[in-house]
């Protein structure tokens, strides 16, 4: 029976690595998209959506299967839990991603404005929080995954500085509010992007500690 | 040296216990407090030493040839091993059940009174009501009231099991150790022997052996996990199933042993 598990739970790891990789693909695409105005790479983006929501059910699929067979126990248990939480919330970013593909197509068709100055910067620390909370996953290391929760702080700030400086520009440019209104619900979704990321790094230390540290502050 | 949580009581403690049979240790050092109205499981490999400690604690083993103990091993502060200790006093106090159900080739009534007459002179109707009780206590009554003057033996493996839980507490115990009482049964018979060790915990300390890992999670308090004669860690069974201290241990519930 231990056999089994082991290759299942391999698998599911596997799994787990293919939807994270797929996510992060999209997020990094979506940002691209909009910072390009690329609407036709923005279809793509939201049409491929589908293709990681199926990717989810299967891993969810998986994990029961795990659970009803083996009733696993210990790291096993606790593997299982991680991988069905972090696997909703992977989820999740594919589902923003998609989300700030749609808002680069609305973006397409306004009148072309300049991204908020903090941004891309934004973008980029979101996209370095994903790509570790994957590392961190497939490497099981819950040093990186607090180093990692981190990194939430300054992200925070950023979005709102950027919600900021765009109530300015609102008040400057009255004729860009359509667009701008666009840009702060993308920083906002951004902002999201790097809680699940951040949501991720905690399931890494409760699967590597066993400690729920969720809600700690 | 393992300890309980504060408010418990400990039930059953060991100190130091050895124990051998001839001249092969089975039992090194045990430490531990098993508490009152608890239920601790005992797991661990075949051979490993937790029916040999679990037979010392009602001193099952004193017929085996060879079989001798150090050490100290209380129930509720009196003294098990010592010889001023009245054994039969002590199997009172101490029930046990195990693997395979074995009811006296007796009725269902007379398995029940059995020990109960040995130890209480009792009218016939004060009688009654103890094997009522006893009955009801292994919730085995509404299945065999009618039929209490049949043999025992015509009853299934897992009400056979529940009569002998029955027989074990019509004489008031304090303890009731339990060898693998359900390995020989069925899901459904295990189902309700597990459902009345939950139940009865609150009136005894329960100590159970087990080779059902899941078993041991779902009935018990406290878990000790056992190797090669030596208790590797004991500790409540939610923390031993979700995240044990020990590598050991991990290996050996999640099947990663050997």
């Amino acid at each position: 029976m231990s056999k089994h598990l082991l290759r299942d739970i391999s698998n599911l790891a596997d799994q787990l690595i293919l939807i994270g990789n797929r996510c992060e693909d999209a997020f990094g695409k979506a940002i691209e998209s909009i910072l390009a105005r690329d609407a036709e790479s923005a279809r793509q983006i939201v049409e491929g959506d589908s293709v990681i929501d199926a990717l989810e059910v299967q891993l969810e699929e998986s994990a029961l299967k795990i659970l009803a067979l083996y009733a696993p126990v210990a790291s096993d248990l606790r593997f299982i839990v991680a991988a069905i939480k972090i696997n909703n919330d992977l989820e999740r970013i594919g589902d923003i991603a998609s989300s700030i593909a749609k808002r680069a197509i609305d973006l397409d068709c306004l009148k072309p404005t300049s991204p908020p100055l903090d941004f891309a910067e934004m973008a980029q620390r979101t996209r370095v929080m994903v790509r570790e909370a994957i590392q961190c996953m497939v490497q099981r290391d819950e040093q990186r995954a607090r180093a990692l929760m981190a990194m939430d702080d300054k992200v925070d700030d950023l979005n709102r500085k950027i919600l900021a400086s765009l109530e300015q520009r609102m008040a400057e440019e009255p004729e860009a509010v359509p667009a701008l209104l666009r840009w702060a619900n993308v920083a906002r979704l951004v902002e999201r992007i790097a809680d699940y990321s951040t949501n991720i790094a905690e399931d890494i230390i409760y699967l590597e500690e066993g400690d729920i540290v969720r809600h700690a502050n | 040296m393992t300890t309980i949580p504060t408010p418990l009581k400990p039930a059953i403690r060991l100190r130091g216990f050895d124990a051998w049979y001839g001249d092969f240790q089975a039992l090194h050092s045990i430490d531990m407090d098993l508490p009152e109205n608890r239920v601790t499981a005992f797991i661990g490999p075949s051979g490993c030493g937790k029916s040999t400690l679990l037979r010392w604690i009602n001193r099952m083993n004193d017929a085996i040839p060879g079989a001798r103990s150090s050490g100290q091993l209380e129930i509720n502060g009196h003294d098990v091993l010592g010889p001023a200790t009245d054994v039969v006093e002590l199997r009172r106090r101490v029930g046990i059940v195990f693997q395979k159900p074995n009811p006296f080739p007796k009725s269902i009534y007379d398995n029940v009174a059995f020990g109960a007459r040995l130890h209480m002179k009792a009218t016939k109707a004060e009688m009654d009501e103890l094997v009522e009780w006893s009955l009801r206590k292994a919730a085995l009554w509404d299945e065999v009231k009618d039929r209490l003057r049949s043999s025992a033996l015509g009853l299934s493996g897992g009400q056979q099991q529940r009569l002998c839980i029955a027989r074990a507490i019509a004489v008031g115990p304090q303890v009731l150790l339990m060898d693998e009482p359900c390995s020989a049964l069925d899901p459904r018979s295990t189902a309700s022997i597990e459902e009345l060790m939950v139940e009865l915990r609150e009136s005894y300390t329960i100590a159970i052996v087990t080779h059902n890992m899941q078993q041991a999670a779902r009935v018990s308090d406290f878990t000790a996990y056992m190797f090669l004669g030596k208790v590797v860690e004991f500790g409540a069974t939610l923390d031993i199933f979700e995240n044990p201290d020990c590598q050991e241990t991990e290996d050996y519930i999640t099947g990663r042993f050997g």
